[in-house]
């Protein structure tokens, strides 16, 4: 097996003297969609966002591809591992203008409309505020801007929540696509058709810790059951 | 004198009634209010009276300075959210006061007497601690407003300057806004404080108005320069070093 890209040593996660996440060991494989399942208030969004450094572990190591991720320039961490989050997620303006700044901001070598591109988008939307746009217009922007990003890595926390079934297969599919291209993938999710869909392994969160591993389908099996009764089975 | 402001207390009896015959509650507030403004009045009376007799610099700056850490006290209770409020207020208002005052020096429109320096300073410092408590309020709840929108850019691979330059422009802004729109009506609809102030001690109307402009100027500088120091320090302190956001 090849060596992880991620691996979380005795992770934990403190907040205001609240423990957010406990003893969390992880590894995550190259090229591997791998989902991350739980209740609400579980620490999911909490643990995605230790694997860019948008949280700061406070006790434990996290690896990235074998160095440990606090010896890593954060601009080159964030060039290979990139999170996008659900809902409105990109600055107030004029879509062009948005774009215009983080193009600028990024350097990335692309147009306005090539990013619009990569998911399809109407060039209309590029005269729209991006306040005006519908969740699933904004959202998919978001993922586009990703994507022009070109990193190893995604992170993503519910980012079909907020999409129409069409657009959310849209979505699924250019995952895999990206998947086949030799990205990983590590996602959450709340749509379990999705899970099963794309996922191939993954953990079930309760209350800050992994309380299961396992296939997608295994893990669906843990929602409403308590601890015990999840890992019995 | 004296007995002519005792007969002035009967404005705030006159207010004290309206709250009273309005049931406003608000008597009560009136009463210590008005005390404390009398109390507080009287004693910086006699501070001042102390300092314009010695006329010494190191006396009206040590003034100056402890006018500023109660206006950075003050600050600290209007922005409470933000962590070190009253630090970053006193910085803004220290380099408010030394950018405005210092140019007012510099080009000789006034010299370092407490007759300029003192009215001036406190001026400068009330405002720029309004503004400094203002924009940083308003910095802290962009952030926790826009908090997906900042914690997006810095994970595509934004610097903290730059997910955040919007929020700096919008809170300076909104500090700036009092001072800008009475730079639009000043004289128009009131005479301001400086300027009534010159016309009672007897100056001629073009002398006040004049030392008025040079004040506006003054306190539009102190708090553009107040509210920046303020806001760029306190970036420092909300986000963890270039990583991510600390609130």
């Amino acid at each position: 097996m090849s060596k992880p890209v991620f691996k979380f040593e005795n992770v934990y996660l403190e907040k205001n003297g609240k423990t957010i996440l406990e003893d969390i060991n992880l590894e995550i494989f190259p090229n591997e969609f791998f989902v991350i399942l739980g209740e609400n208030g579980s620490g999911k969004s909490s643990l995605l966002k230790l694997f860019n450094r948008l949280e700061l572990n406070t006790k434990g190591r996290i690896y990235f591809n074998g160095e440990d991720i606090e010896d890593i320039p954060i601009h080159k961490l964030r060039d290979k591992v990139i999170m996008i989050m659900q809902g409105a997620t990109l600055f107030e303006g004029k879509v062009k203008k948005v774009l215009e700044t983080y193009i600028k901001k990024l350097n990335l070598n692309k147009t306005p409309e090539d990013i619009l591109d990569i998911m399809g988008l109407n060039y209309s939307n590029l005269e729209k505020n991006t306040e005006n746009l519908s969740g699933g217009e904004g959202q998919l922007i978001a993922i586009s801007l990703a994507i022009a990003k070109n990193p190893d890595i995604f992170l993503l926390d519910e980012i079909t929540s907020a999409l129409s079934i069409t657009m959310g297969a849209l979505v699924r599919n250019k995952m895999k696509e990206l998947q086949k291209q030799g990205k990983t993938i590590i996602c959450i999710t709340h749509n379990m058709e999705n899970a099963v869909e794309v996922g191939e392994r993954g953990i079930f969160l309760k209350d800050g810790k992994i309380i299961k591993r396992g296939s997608v389908k295994e893990l669906i099996e843990c929602f409403g059951k308590d601890e015990e009764k999840c890992i019995k089975r | 004198m004296y007995q002519k402001v005792v007969y002035s207390a009967i404005l705030l009896i006159i207010a004290i009634g309206i709250s009273y015959y309005n049931k406003l509650k608000a008597e009560k507030d009136l009463i210590i209010g008005g005390i404390r403004a009398a109390v507080q009045l009287v004693l910086i009376g006699y501070v001042l009276h102390y300092i314009f007799a010695l006329d010494k610099l190191w006396a009206q700056i040590l003034l100056l300075f402890i006018m500023s850490i109660i206006a950075s006290h003050t600050a600290k209770g209007r922005a409470k959210e933000v962590k070190n409020a009253g630090f970053l207020a006193f910085l803004g208002i220290i380099s408010g006061t030394f950018v405005s005052i210092g140019v007012l020096l510099a080009v000789g429109f006034i010299t370092p007497e407490p007759k300029y320096l003192i009215p001036l300073g406190g001026m400068v410092i009330g405002n720029t601690m309004t503004a400094s408590a203002l924009a940083l309020d308003r910095f802290h709840s962009e952030l926790k407003t826009n908090l997906p929108k900042i914690l997006f850019a810095l994970s595509l691979g934004m610097s903290t300057k730059d997910a955040s330059i919007f929020y700096i422009r919008k809170s300076i802004r909104a500090a700036m806004t009092p001072i800008i729109n009475t730079l639009k009506i000043v004289g128009l609809i009131q005479l301001p404080g400086a300027m009534t102030g010159m016309l009672v001690a007897g100056a001629s109307p073009m002398k006040a108005a004049m030392f008025q402009l040079a004040i506006m100027y003054m306190i539009a500088a102190a708090v553009s320069t107040g509210s920046s120091v303020a806001l760029l320090l306190a970036r420092k302190d909300l986000f963890y070093k270039d990583i991510t956001v600390n609130i």
